[in-house]
Protein backbone atom coordinates (compact mmCIF):
# COMPACT_ATOMS: atom_id res chain seq x y z
CA UNK A 1 0.00 0.00 0.00
CA UNK A 2 0.89 3.24 -0.70
CA UNK A 3 2.40 5.86 1.13
CA UNK A 4 0.18 9.38 2.19
CA UNK A 5 3.64 11.46 2.32
CA UNK A 6 3.16 14.79 3.88
CA UNK A 7 5.66 18.04 3.46
CA UNK A 8 5.37 20.60 6.72
CA UNK A 9 7.04 23.95 5.54
CA UNK A 10 7.93 26.06 8.08
CA UNK A 11 7.65 29.81 6.51
CA UNK A 12 9.74 32.47 7.98
CA UNK A 13 7.06 34.08 9.95
CA UNK A 14 6.51 30.83 11.92
CA UNK A 15 8.45 31.15 15.51
CA UNK A 16 10.61 27.74 16.01
CA UNK A 17 8.28 26.45 19.28
CA UNK A 18 5.11 26.86 17.20
CA UNK A 19 6.87 24.72 14.27
CA UNK A 20 8.66 22.04 16.77
CA UNK A 21 5.39 21.22 18.94
CA UNK A 22 3.45 20.67 15.97
CA UNK A 23 5.88 18.58 14.81
CA UNK A 24 6.16 16.56 18.31
CA UNK A 25 2.69 16.44 18.53
CA UNK A 26 2.14 14.64 15.11
CA UNK A 27 5.07 12.57 15.85
CA UNK A 28 4.43 11.20 19.53
CA UNK A 29 0.26 10.99 18.28
CA UNK A 30 1.21 9.36 14.71
CA UNK A 31 2.07 5.38 15.08
CA UNK A 32 1.81 4.71 11.44
CA UNK A 33 3.83 3.84 8.51
CA UNK A 34 1.06 4.80 6.52
CA UNK A 35 1.83 8.49 6.59
CA UNK A 36 4.66 10.05 6.62
CA UNK A 37 5.96 13.27 7.60
CA UNK A 38 8.43 15.46 6.47
CA UNK A 39 9.73 18.89 7.81
CA UNK A 40 11.87 22.03 6.55
CA UNK A 41 12.45 25.41 7.82
CA UNK A 42 12.25 27.90 4.97
CA UNK A 43 14.33 30.92 5.00
CA UNK A 44 15.62 32.07 1.61
CA UNK A 45 12.93 30.73 -0.35
CA UNK A 46 10.10 32.78 1.62
CA UNK A 47 12.05 36.17 2.31
CA UNK A 48 9.83 38.72 0.95
CA UNK A 49 7.18 36.78 0.01
CA UNK A 50 5.18 37.29 3.29
CA UNK A 51 5.55 40.74 3.53
CA UNK A 52 2.37 42.67 5.32
CA UNK A 53 -0.66 41.16 6.65
CA UNK A 54 -3.87 39.58 4.81
CA UNK A 55 -2.06 38.35 1.56
CA UNK A 56 -3.46 36.48 -0.81
CA UNK A 57 -3.58 32.61 -0.97
CA UNK A 58 -1.87 32.74 -4.01
CA UNK A 59 1.18 33.97 -1.80
CA UNK A 60 1.43 30.94 0.45
CA UNK A 61 0.74 28.47 -2.23
CA UNK A 62 3.60 29.80 -4.40
CA UNK A 63 6.25 28.84 -1.91
CA UNK A 64 5.15 25.26 -0.94
CA UNK A 65 4.62 24.96 -5.13
CA UNK A 66 8.56 26.67 -5.41
CA UNK A 67 9.50 24.11 -2.91
CA UNK A 68 7.98 21.11 -5.01
CA UNK A 69 9.83 22.11 -7.73
CA UNK A 70 13.29 23.00 -5.96
CA UNK A 71 13.18 19.21 -4.25
CA UNK A 72 11.24 17.47 -7.22
CA UNK A 73 8.49 16.24 -4.54
CA UNK A 74 5.77 14.31 -6.46
CA UNK A 75 2.46 15.59 -7.62
CA UNK A 76 0.76 13.33 -5.29
CA UNK A 77 2.65 14.38 -2.05
CA UNK A 78 1.04 17.23 0.36
CA UNK A 79 3.06 19.96 0.89
CA UNK A 80 1.28 22.49 3.70
CA UNK A 81 3.28 25.95 4.32
CA UNK A 82 2.81 26.54 8.25
CA UNK A 83 2.71 30.22 8.72
CA UNK A 84 1.51 32.63 11.07
CA UNK A 85 1.04 35.56 8.67
CA UNK A 86 -2.83 36.42 8.12
CA UNK A 87 -4.50 35.80 4.87
CA UNK A 88 -7.19 37.97 2.90
CA UNK A 89 -9.88 35.37 3.78
CA UNK A 90 -9.13 35.09 7.39
CA UNK A 91 -9.04 31.46 6.79
CA UNK A 92 -7.45 28.66 9.18
CA UNK A 93 -6.33 26.74 6.22
CA UNK A 94 -6.90 26.27 2.27
CA UNK A 95 -5.87 23.87 0.12
CA UNK A 96 -4.36 25.41 -3.86
CA UNK A 97 -6.38 25.63 -6.88
CA UNK A 98 -8.12 23.01 -8.43
CA UNK A 99 -6.75 19.75 -7.85
CA UNK A 100 -3.86 21.00 -6.26
CA UNK A 101 -2.41 19.23 -3.39
CA UNK A 102 -0.34 22.49 -1.70
CA UNK A 103 -1.74 23.97 1.48
CA UNK A 104 -1.13 26.80 4.00
CA UNK A 105 -2.30 26.51 7.43
CA UNK A 106 -2.54 29.49 9.60
CA UNK A 107 -0.71 28.29 13.01
CA UNK A 108 -1.60 31.59 15.52
CA UNK A 109 -3.99 33.51 16.97
CA UNK A 110 -5.61 30.01 18.89
CA UNK A 111 -4.03 31.86 22.08
CA UNK A 112 -6.66 34.77 22.14
CA UNK A 113 -9.83 33.27 20.28
CA UNK A 114 -9.32 30.16 22.26
CA UNK A 115 -7.71 30.99 25.24
CA UNK A 116 -8.32 27.50 27.44
CA UNK A 117 -6.90 25.62 24.71
CA UNK A 118 -3.51 24.63 26.31
CA UNK A 119 -1.96 21.84 23.32
CA UNK A 120 -2.24 24.82 20.46
CA UNK A 121 -0.29 22.39 18.16
CA UNK A 122 -3.41 19.35 18.29
CA UNK A 123 -5.45 22.59 16.66
CA UNK A 124 -2.76 23.18 13.94
CA UNK A 125 -2.21 19.22 13.58
CA UNK A 126 -6.16 18.66 13.16
CA UNK A 127 -6.02 21.41 10.52
CA UNK A 128 -3.11 19.92 8.59
CA UNK A 129 -5.34 16.65 8.64
CA UNK A 130 -8.49 18.02 7.45
CA UNK A 131 -7.15 19.61 4.58
CA UNK A 132 -6.14 16.17 3.72
CA UNK A 133 -9.03 14.74 3.87
CA UNK A 134 -10.80 17.53 1.86
CA UNK A 135 -8.64 17.07 -0.91
CA UNK A 136 -10.26 13.58 -1.05
CA UNK A 137 -13.38 14.83 -0.93
CA UNK A 138 -13.59 16.93 -4.19
CA UNK A 139 -11.77 17.97 -7.19
CA UNK A 140 -10.96 20.49 -9.82
CA UNK A 141 -14.56 19.55 -11.32
CA UNK A 142 -16.76 19.98 -8.87
CA UNK A 143 -15.09 23.44 -7.28
CA UNK A 144 -12.25 25.58 -8.71
CA UNK A 145 -10.86 26.99 -5.49
CA UNK A 146 -11.03 26.56 -1.84
CA UNK A 147 -13.03 29.63 -1.69
CA UNK A 148 -15.80 28.31 -3.84
CA UNK A 149 -16.06 25.01 -1.69
CA UNK A 150 -16.32 27.16 1.72
CA UNK A 151 -19.52 29.03 -0.50
CA UNK A 152 -21.17 26.67 -2.09
CA UNK A 153 -19.47 22.95 -1.39
CA UNK A 154 -22.09 20.62 -0.51
CA UNK A 155 -20.03 18.76 2.16
CA UNK A 156 -19.51 21.52 3.79
CA UNK A 157 -21.90 21.27 7.32
CA UNK A 158 -24.15 24.67 8.07
CA UNK A 159 -25.99 22.86 10.42
CA UNK A 160 -23.54 22.96 13.52
CA UNK A 161 -22.90 19.36 12.71
CA UNK A 162 -20.19 16.95 14.84
CA UNK A 163 -17.84 16.73 11.96
CA UNK A 164 -14.53 18.26 10.35
CA UNK A 165 -16.73 19.83 7.53
CA UNK A 166 -18.57 21.76 10.09
CA UNK A 167 -18.69 25.39 8.59
CA UNK A 168 -16.91 27.64 10.98
CA UNK A 169 -15.64 31.12 10.44
CA UNK A 170 -14.43 32.01 13.48
CA UNK A 171 -11.56 30.19 14.96
CA UNK A 172 -13.40 30.63 18.40
CA UNK A 173 -16.02 27.78 16.94
CA UNK A 174 -13.26 25.78 16.58
CA UNK A 175 -13.56 24.28 20.50
CA UNK A 176 -16.45 22.37 19.72
CA UNK A 177 -14.67 20.51 16.77
CA UNK A 178 -11.54 19.91 18.41
CA UNK A 179 -13.22 18.44 21.55
CA UNK A 180 -15.28 15.99 19.01
CA UNK A 181 -12.69 15.47 16.22
CA UNK A 182 -15.12 13.67 14.35
CA UNK A 183 -15.76 12.67 10.67
CA UNK A 184 -19.16 12.14 9.79
CA UNK A 185 -20.70 9.32 7.95
CA UNK A 186 -21.25 11.02 4.91
CA UNK A 187 -17.75 12.96 4.68
CA UNK A 188 -16.28 9.44 5.65
CA UNK A 189 -17.75 7.93 2.50
CA UNK A 190 -17.24 10.55 0.44
CA UNK A 191 -13.74 10.73 1.70
CA UNK A 192 -13.46 6.84 0.27
CA UNK A 193 -14.74 7.33 -2.90
CA UNK A 194 -12.63 10.33 -3.65
CA UNK A 195 -9.76 7.25 -3.03
CA UNK A 196 -8.85 7.63 0.14
CA UNK A 197 -7.24 4.02 0.93
CA UNK A 198 -9.37 2.78 4.46
CA UNK A 199 -6.44 1.95 5.89
CA UNK A 200 -5.08 5.46 5.66
CA UNK A 201 -8.73 7.49 7.22
CA UNK A 202 -7.71 4.50 9.95
CA UNK A 203 -5.01 5.93 10.46
CA UNK A 204 -6.49 9.82 10.60
CA UNK A 205 -9.18 8.97 12.22
CA UNK A 206 -7.27 7.48 15.38
CA UNK A 207 -5.11 10.58 15.38
CA UNK A 208 -8.04 12.74 15.58
CA UNK A 209 -8.79 10.91 18.83
CA UNK A 210 -5.90 11.48 19.87
CA UNK A 211 -6.22 14.96 19.12
CA UNK A 212 -9.83 15.05 20.94
CA UNK A 213 -7.80 13.47 24.24
CA UNK A 214 -5.23 16.13 23.60
CA UNK A 215 -7.47 18.80 24.16
CA UNK A 216 -10.18 17.49 26.73
CA UNK A 217 -8.26 15.30 28.67
CA UNK A 218 -5.00 17.69 28.68
CA UNK A 219 -4.98 19.16 32.08
CA UNK A 220 -6.73 17.34 33.88
CA UNK A 221 -4.77 14.40 36.08
CA UNK A 222 -5.86 10.68 35.99
CA UNK A 223 -7.60 9.86 39.03
CA UNK A 224 -5.90 6.62 39.12
CA UNK A 225 -2.43 8.00 38.94
CA UNK A 226 -0.46 8.65 42.39
CA UNK A 227 -1.78 6.32 44.46
CA UNK A 228 -0.72 5.81 47.95
CA UNK A 229 0.95 2.76 48.92
CA UNK A 230 -0.33 0.40 51.81
CA UNK A 231 2.05 -2.28 52.72
CA UNK A 232 0.39 -4.91 54.86
CA UNK A 233 1.71 -7.97 56.74
CA UNK A 234 1.14 -9.84 53.49
CA UNK A 235 -0.03 -8.24 50.76
CA UNK A 236 0.18 -4.24 48.90
CA UNK A 237 -2.41 -2.37 48.18
CA UNK A 238 -2.42 0.95 45.95
CA UNK A 239 -5.10 3.67 47.03
CA UNK A 240 -6.57 6.97 46.44
CA UNK A 241 -7.67 9.29 48.65
CA UNK A 242 -10.52 10.79 46.55
CA UNK A 243 -12.05 7.57 45.55
CA UNK A 244 -13.23 4.52 47.66
CA UNK A 245 -11.36 1.62 45.54
CA UNK A 246 -8.36 0.10 45.50
CA UNK A 247 -6.00 -1.94 43.10
CA UNK A 248 -4.81 -4.94 44.66
CA UNK A 249 -1.31 -6.64 42.89
CA UNK A 250 -1.35 -10.01 43.19
CA UNK A 251 1.49 -10.84 45.30
CA UNK A 252 1.76 -14.52 46.86
CA UNK A 253 0.91 -15.15 49.92
CA UNK A 254 1.85 -18.88 49.61
CA UNK A 255 4.88 -20.80 51.44
CA UNK A 256 7.94 -20.42 49.40
CA UNK A 257 6.95 -17.97 46.69
CA UNK A 258 7.14 -14.84 48.24
CA UNK A 259 9.90 -14.07 46.36
CA UNK A 260 8.34 -10.94 44.96
CA UNK A 261 6.54 -10.00 47.87
CA UNK A 262 9.75 -9.96 49.63
CA UNK A 263 11.83 -8.23 46.80
CA UNK A 264 9.41 -5.25 46.59
CA UNK A 265 9.11 -4.74 50.19
CA UNK A 266 12.68 -4.99 50.44
CA UNK A 267 13.10 -2.14 47.98
CA UNK A 268 10.13 -0.05 49.65
CA UNK A 269 12.01 -0.05 52.53
CA UNK A 270 15.56 0.57 51.78
CA UNK A 271 13.98 3.70 49.72
CA UNK A 272 17.15 4.04 47.41
CA UNK A 273 18.71 2.13 44.48
CA UNK A 274 19.84 -1.05 45.49
CA UNK A 275 22.89 -2.52 43.10
CA UNK A 276 23.16 -6.09 43.00
CA UNK A 277 26.83 -5.95 43.77
CA UNK A 278 25.85 -4.80 47.45
CA UNK A 279 24.13 -8.23 48.16
CA UNK A 280 26.95 -9.94 47.65
CA UNK A 281 29.26 -8.29 50.36
CA UNK A 282 26.87 -7.15 52.65
CA UNK A 283 25.05 -9.93 54.12
CA UNK A 284 22.43 -7.96 55.84
CA UNK A 285 20.32 -7.18 52.82
CA UNK A 286 19.57 -10.92 53.18
CA UNK A 287 19.08 -10.64 56.73
CA UNK A 288 16.30 -7.84 56.03
CA UNK A 289 14.90 -9.79 53.81
CA UNK A 290 14.84 -12.66 55.62
CA UNK A 291 12.98 -10.54 58.21
CA UNK A 292 10.55 -9.58 55.77
CA UNK A 293 9.77 -13.16 54.88
CA UNK A 294 9.35 -13.51 59.04
CA UNK A 295 6.94 -10.90 59.04
CA UNK A 296 5.18 -11.21 55.73
CA UNK A 297 4.91 -15.62 56.73
CA UNK A 298 4.12 -14.60 60.38
CA UNK A 299 5.47 -17.29 63.24
CA UNK A 300 2.82 -19.94 62.05
CA UNK A 301 3.08 -21.08 58.05
CA UNK A 302 -0.24 -19.81 56.56
CA UNK A 303 -0.72 -22.52 54.28
CA UNK A 304 0.02 -26.12 53.66
CA UNK A 305 2.92 -26.49 50.97
CA UNK A 306 2.12 -27.78 47.76
CA UNK A 307 3.92 -31.18 46.51
CA UNK A 308 5.98 -28.58 43.72
CA UNK A 309 7.14 -26.69 47.00
CA UNK A 310 10.57 -27.86 47.58
CA UNK A 311 11.73 -25.18 50.09
CA UNK A 312 10.43 -22.70 52.32
CA UNK A 313 12.74 -20.20 51.94
CA UNK A 314 13.73 -20.49 47.91
CA UNK A 315 12.68 -16.59 48.02
CA UNK A 316 15.86 -16.29 49.43
CA UNK A 317 18.03 -19.07 47.40
CA UNK A 318 16.65 -17.23 44.22
CA UNK A 319 17.85 -13.58 45.60
CA UNK A 320 20.82 -14.87 46.70
CA UNK A 321 21.56 -16.23 42.86
CA UNK A 322 20.65 -12.56 41.62
CA UNK A 323 23.46 -10.70 43.88
CA UNK A 324 26.23 -13.07 43.24
CA UNK A 325 28.96 -12.20 40.44
CA UNK A 326 30.64 -14.68 38.47
CA UNK A 327 33.38 -16.00 39.26
CA UNK A 328 35.01 -15.55 35.93
CA UNK A 329 33.64 -12.34 35.15
CA UNK A 330 33.12 -10.28 38.24
CA UNK A 331 30.83 -7.89 35.87
CA UNK A 332 28.60 -10.67 35.27
CA UNK A 333 25.88 -11.93 37.28
CA UNK A 334 25.77 -16.03 37.62
CA UNK A 335 21.40 -15.56 36.98
CA UNK A 336 20.56 -13.12 34.84
CA UNK A 337 17.15 -13.79 34.91
CA UNK A 338 16.38 -10.73 37.47
CA UNK A 339 14.99 -8.79 34.31
CA UNK A 340 12.16 -11.38 33.90
CA UNK A 341 11.90 -11.32 37.44
CA UNK A 342 11.44 -7.93 37.52
CA UNK A 343 9.16 -7.95 34.50
CA UNK A 344 6.50 -10.58 36.39
CA UNK A 345 6.49 -8.65 39.30
CA UNK A 346 5.69 -5.36 36.86
CA UNK A 347 3.48 -7.04 35.32
CA UNK A 348 1.58 -7.68 38.66
CA UNK A 349 0.96 -4.00 38.75
CA UNK A 350 -0.52 -3.71 35.23
CA UNK A 351 -2.66 -6.29 36.22
CA UNK A 352 -4.12 -4.90 39.00
CA UNK A 353 -4.64 -1.39 37.36
CA UNK A 354 -6.62 -3.69 34.39
CA UNK A 355 -9.59 -4.25 36.75
CA UNK A 356 -10.12 -0.78 36.42
CA UNK A 357 -10.39 -1.04 32.66
CA UNK A 358 -9.87 -4.11 31.13
CA UNK A 359 -10.19 -2.79 27.84
CA UNK A 360 -7.08 -0.77 27.70
CA UNK A 361 -4.03 -2.38 28.56
CA UNK A 362 -1.83 0.62 27.45
CA UNK A 363 -3.57 2.33 29.98
CA UNK A 364 -2.98 0.09 33.08
CA UNK A 365 0.84 -0.38 31.83
CA UNK A 366 0.95 3.63 31.98
CA UNK A 367 -0.70 3.76 35.59
CA UNK A 368 1.32 0.79 36.81
CA UNK A 369 5.21 2.33 35.57
CA UNK A 370 5.53 4.51 38.61
CA UNK A 371 5.25 1.52 41.07
CA UNK A 372 7.54 -0.45 38.79
CA UNK A 373 10.78 -1.38 39.90
CA UNK A 374 13.22 0.33 37.24
CA UNK A 375 17.03 -1.03 36.66
CA UNK A 376 18.66 -4.65 36.43
CA UNK A 377 21.66 -4.12 38.03
CA UNK A 378 20.58 -0.98 40.36
CA UNK A 379 16.93 -2.10 41.56
CA UNK A 380 15.04 0.68 42.79
CA UNK A 381 11.13 1.75 43.15
CA UNK A 382 10.45 5.64 42.17
CA UNK A 383 7.83 6.25 44.64
CA UNK A 384 8.19 9.08 47.22
CA UNK A 385 8.62 7.47 50.40
CA UNK A 386 5.73 9.89 51.48
CA UNK A 387 3.13 8.11 49.37
CA UNK A 388 4.40 5.05 51.01
CA UNK A 389 2.22 3.57 54.85
CA UNK A 390 3.90 0.78 56.41
CA UNK A 391 1.33 -1.76 58.97
CA UNK A 392 2.19 -1.91 62.81
CA UNK A 393 3.96 -4.93 61.84
CA UNK A 394 6.57 -3.32 59.46
CA UNK A 395 6.72 0.09 61.69
CA UNK A 396 7.24 -2.01 65.02
CA UNK A 397 10.42 -3.76 63.28
CA UNK A 398 11.84 -1.72 60.99
CA UNK A 399 10.84 2.16 61.49
CA UNK A 400 13.95 2.72 64.34
CA UNK A 401 16.33 1.79 61.11
CA UNK A 402 14.28 3.20 58.76
CA UNK A 403 13.19 6.73 60.00
CA UNK A 404 11.58 7.06 56.62
CA UNK A 405 8.31 4.90 57.14
CA UNK A 406 5.14 5.93 57.91
CA UNK A 407 2.52 4.16 59.80
CA UNK A 408 -0.98 3.76 58.09
CA UNK A 409 -3.53 6.56 58.47
CA UNK A 410 -6.22 5.87 61.54
CA UNK B 1 6.95 -13.89 72.20
CA UNK B 2 3.77 -16.19 72.52
CA UNK B 3 3.78 -19.91 73.57
CA UNK B 4 3.09 -22.07 71.06
CA UNK B 5 1.00 -25.58 71.30
CA UNK B 6 0.11 -28.72 69.47
CA UNK B 7 -2.32 -30.74 69.43
CA UNK B 8 -1.59 -34.03 67.25
CA UNK B 9 -3.90 -36.58 66.10
CA UNK B 10 -2.80 -39.67 66.71
CA UNK B 11 -5.27 -41.93 65.63
CA UNK B 12 -6.10 -44.11 63.00
CA UNK B 13 -8.33 -42.03 61.28
CA UNK B 14 -5.31 -39.93 60.64
CA UNK B 15 -2.86 -42.17 60.33
CA UNK B 16 -0.10 -42.52 58.40
CA UNK B 17 0.84 -39.00 59.09
CA UNK B 18 3.88 -39.33 57.48
CA UNK B 19 2.03 -39.50 54.62
CA UNK B 20 -0.30 -36.65 54.85
CA UNK B 21 0.05 -33.20 53.70
CA UNK B 22 -0.56 -31.26 57.06
CA UNK B 23 2.87 -33.69 58.11
CA UNK B 24 4.99 -31.48 55.47
CA UNK B 25 3.85 -28.29 56.99
CA UNK B 26 4.34 -29.48 60.44
CA UNK B 27 8.17 -30.20 59.51
CA UNK B 28 8.56 -27.03 57.86
CA UNK B 29 6.68 -25.06 60.82
CA UNK B 30 9.16 -26.72 63.36
CA UNK B 31 11.95 -25.74 60.80
CA UNK B 32 10.49 -21.82 60.71
CA UNK B 33 10.65 -21.79 64.14
CA UNK B 34 14.16 -23.25 64.83
CA UNK B 35 15.31 -21.17 61.89
CA UNK B 36 13.70 -17.92 63.32
CA UNK B 37 15.28 -18.85 66.31
CA UNK B 38 18.38 -19.01 65.15
CA UNK B 39 18.96 -16.02 62.63
CA UNK B 40 16.23 -13.57 64.07
CA UNK B 41 17.05 -14.45 68.08
CA UNK B 42 13.21 -14.95 68.65
CA UNK B 43 12.26 -17.25 71.51
CA UNK B 44 9.61 -19.50 69.97
CA UNK B 45 8.77 -21.78 73.07
CA UNK B 46 6.76 -25.08 71.85
CA UNK B 47 5.16 -27.49 73.82
CA UNK B 48 3.08 -30.69 72.48
CA UNK B 49 0.47 -33.45 73.21
CA UNK B 50 -0.26 -36.31 71.24
CA UNK B 51 -3.79 -37.43 71.74
CA UNK B 52 -6.39 -41.06 69.79
CA UNK B 53 -8.93 -42.02 72.27
CA UNK B 54 -7.21 -40.59 75.15
CA UNK B 55 -4.55 -38.09 75.81
CA UNK B 56 -1.35 -40.37 75.23
CA UNK B 57 1.27 -37.52 76.17
CA UNK B 58 1.74 -33.90 76.96
CA UNK B 59 4.96 -32.30 76.83
CA UNK B 60 5.75 -28.01 77.51
CA UNK B 61 8.53 -25.81 76.79
CA UNK B 62 10.50 -28.49 74.52
CA UNK B 63 13.42 -28.03 72.95
CA UNK B 64 12.36 -27.23 68.69
CA UNK B 65 15.18 -29.81 67.61
CA UNK B 66 13.93 -32.59 69.66
CA UNK B 67 9.75 -31.99 68.00
CA UNK B 68 10.55 -33.98 64.63
CA UNK B 69 12.18 -37.16 66.38
CA UNK B 70 9.35 -36.88 69.01
CA UNK B 71 6.56 -37.04 66.75
CA UNK B 72 7.97 -39.64 64.47
CA UNK B 73 8.06 -42.14 67.36
CA UNK B 74 4.38 -41.63 67.19
CA UNK B 75 4.24 -44.26 64.14
CA UNK B 76 1.79 -46.92 65.42
CA UNK B 77 -1.80 -45.88 64.91
CA UNK B 78 -4.17 -46.23 68.02
CA UNK B 79 -8.01 -46.87 68.12
CA UNK B 80 -10.12 -44.09 68.99
CA UNK B 81 -10.31 -40.59 68.47
CA UNK B 82 -11.68 -38.13 71.21
CA UNK B 83 -10.65 -34.70 69.60
CA UNK B 84 -13.55 -32.52 71.47
CA UNK B 85 -12.20 -33.89 74.90
CA UNK B 86 -8.29 -33.35 73.70
CA UNK B 87 -8.31 -30.02 73.03
CA UNK B 88 -10.89 -28.89 76.13
CA UNK B 89 -8.24 -31.23 78.32
CA UNK B 90 -5.18 -29.78 76.58
CA UNK B 91 -6.36 -26.40 76.56
CA UNK B 92 -7.34 -26.15 80.42
CA UNK B 93 -3.61 -28.14 81.29
CA UNK B 94 -1.60 -26.09 79.38
CA UNK B 95 -3.14 -23.02 80.45
CA UNK B 96 -2.87 -23.66 84.00
CA UNK B 97 0.54 -23.18 84.69
CA UNK B 98 0.76 -20.25 82.56
CA UNK B 99 0.62 -16.50 82.98
CA UNK B 100 -3.05 -15.51 81.18
CA UNK B 101 -1.86 -12.38 80.02
CA UNK B 102 1.20 -14.95 77.87
CA UNK B 103 -0.02 -14.67 73.96
CA UNK B 104 -0.75 -18.70 73.85
CA UNK B 105 -1.28 -20.78 70.09
CA UNK B 106 -3.31 -23.69 70.18
CA UNK B 107 -2.38 -25.54 66.45
CA UNK B 108 -4.46 -28.54 66.32
CA UNK B 109 -3.29 -31.16 63.61
CA UNK B 110 -6.22 -33.23 63.20
CA UNK B 111 -8.56 -34.51 60.93
CA UNK B 112 -11.22 -33.68 63.41
CA UNK B 113 -13.12 -37.17 63.34
CA UNK B 114 -14.93 -37.78 66.80
CA UNK B 115 -15.80 -40.76 68.28
CA UNK B 116 -14.25 -41.12 71.25
CA UNK B 117 -14.86 -38.07 73.69
CA UNK B 118 -16.35 -38.47 76.73
CA UNK B 119 -16.46 -35.83 78.93
CA UNK B 120 -17.27 -32.87 76.70
CA UNK B 121 -19.52 -32.13 73.78
CA UNK B 122 -19.51 -29.75 71.03
CA UNK B 123 -21.42 -27.01 72.54
CA UNK B 124 -19.24 -26.65 76.04
CA UNK B 125 -15.88 -27.12 73.90
CA UNK B 126 -17.11 -24.00 72.06
CA UNK B 127 -17.89 -22.11 74.97
CA UNK B 128 -14.65 -23.01 76.81
CA UNK B 129 -12.66 -22.00 73.44
CA UNK B 130 -14.51 -18.76 73.39
CA UNK B 131 -13.76 -17.68 77.07
CA UNK B 132 -10.29 -18.97 76.48
CA UNK B 133 -9.81 -16.71 74.01
CA UNK B 134 -11.52 -13.12 75.66
CA UNK B 135 -9.62 -13.95 78.88
CA UNK B 136 -6.88 -15.67 78.34
CA UNK B 137 -5.31 -14.67 75.17
CA UNK B 138 -5.54 -18.01 73.36
CA UNK B 139 -5.37 -18.32 69.73
CA UNK B 140 -6.23 -21.82 67.58
CA UNK B 141 -5.24 -22.72 64.35
CA UNK B 142 -6.40 -26.35 62.66
CA UNK B 143 -4.45 -27.96 59.80
CA UNK B 144 -5.17 -31.41 57.85
CA UNK B 145 -9.41 -31.38 58.56
CA UNK B 146 -11.34 -31.60 55.13
CA UNK B 147 -12.48 -28.02 53.59
CA UNK B 148 -16.17 -29.45 54.73
CA UNK B 149 -15.72 -28.44 58.53
CA UNK B 150 -14.32 -25.36 57.57
CA UNK B 151 -17.67 -23.86 58.67
CA UNK B 152 -18.41 -26.14 61.92
CA UNK B 153 -14.84 -25.06 62.87
CA UNK B 154 -15.24 -21.42 62.67
CA UNK B 155 -18.39 -21.74 64.46
CA UNK B 156 -16.74 -22.98 67.62
CA UNK B 157 -14.03 -20.76 67.68
CA UNK B 158 -11.42 -21.65 64.81
CA UNK B 159 -9.91 -18.07 63.30
CA UNK B 160 -7.15 -19.76 61.48
CA UNK B 161 -7.60 -22.90 58.96
CA UNK B 162 -4.82 -24.07 57.52
CA UNK B 163 -5.47 -25.78 54.20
Amino acid sequence: MSRIIIHLLQAEDCQDATFQDLLAFIQSNLKSKLIEIHSAKLASETSGYLQGEYLPFESFFSIAEAYRSAHSIRQQDFIFLITETTNEANFFCALGDGDSRVGFVHASAWSTCYADLTHQASATAYLVFSLVLRRFQYSADDYASYMELFIHGKFVHRDHKACFNNYAIDKTFIESQLSSAQICKSCYDLILAGGMESQHLAVIQDFFEKIRRAVTYFDIVDPYAGGLVYVYANHIEIRYRTQNNYATPAFSQATGKMTNFVLYVYLLIMNRPVGLNEWHVDASHYQLMRNIISIAQGAILPHIPSPGDTERFQELNVLKNYGTPDPKDPFVFINTQINKRTNDLNALFENAFLMFNQTDAAWAKSIAEEYCIRGTKDLAVQIDSSRIFYADCWINAFQTTYPHMQALPA
Amino acid sequence: MPYYHILLDVSCSFAPLKEKPCHAWLQAQIAHWIEENDTLQTNHRVGISFFADHIVKQLLFLPLASLPELIASFDEPRIGSSVIDALAKTLSYVDEGMDPMLEKKLIVVSDFEENASQYYDLNRLADMLHDFRRNRHWEYYAVGMQKSYADMLAKIGFDNLIF
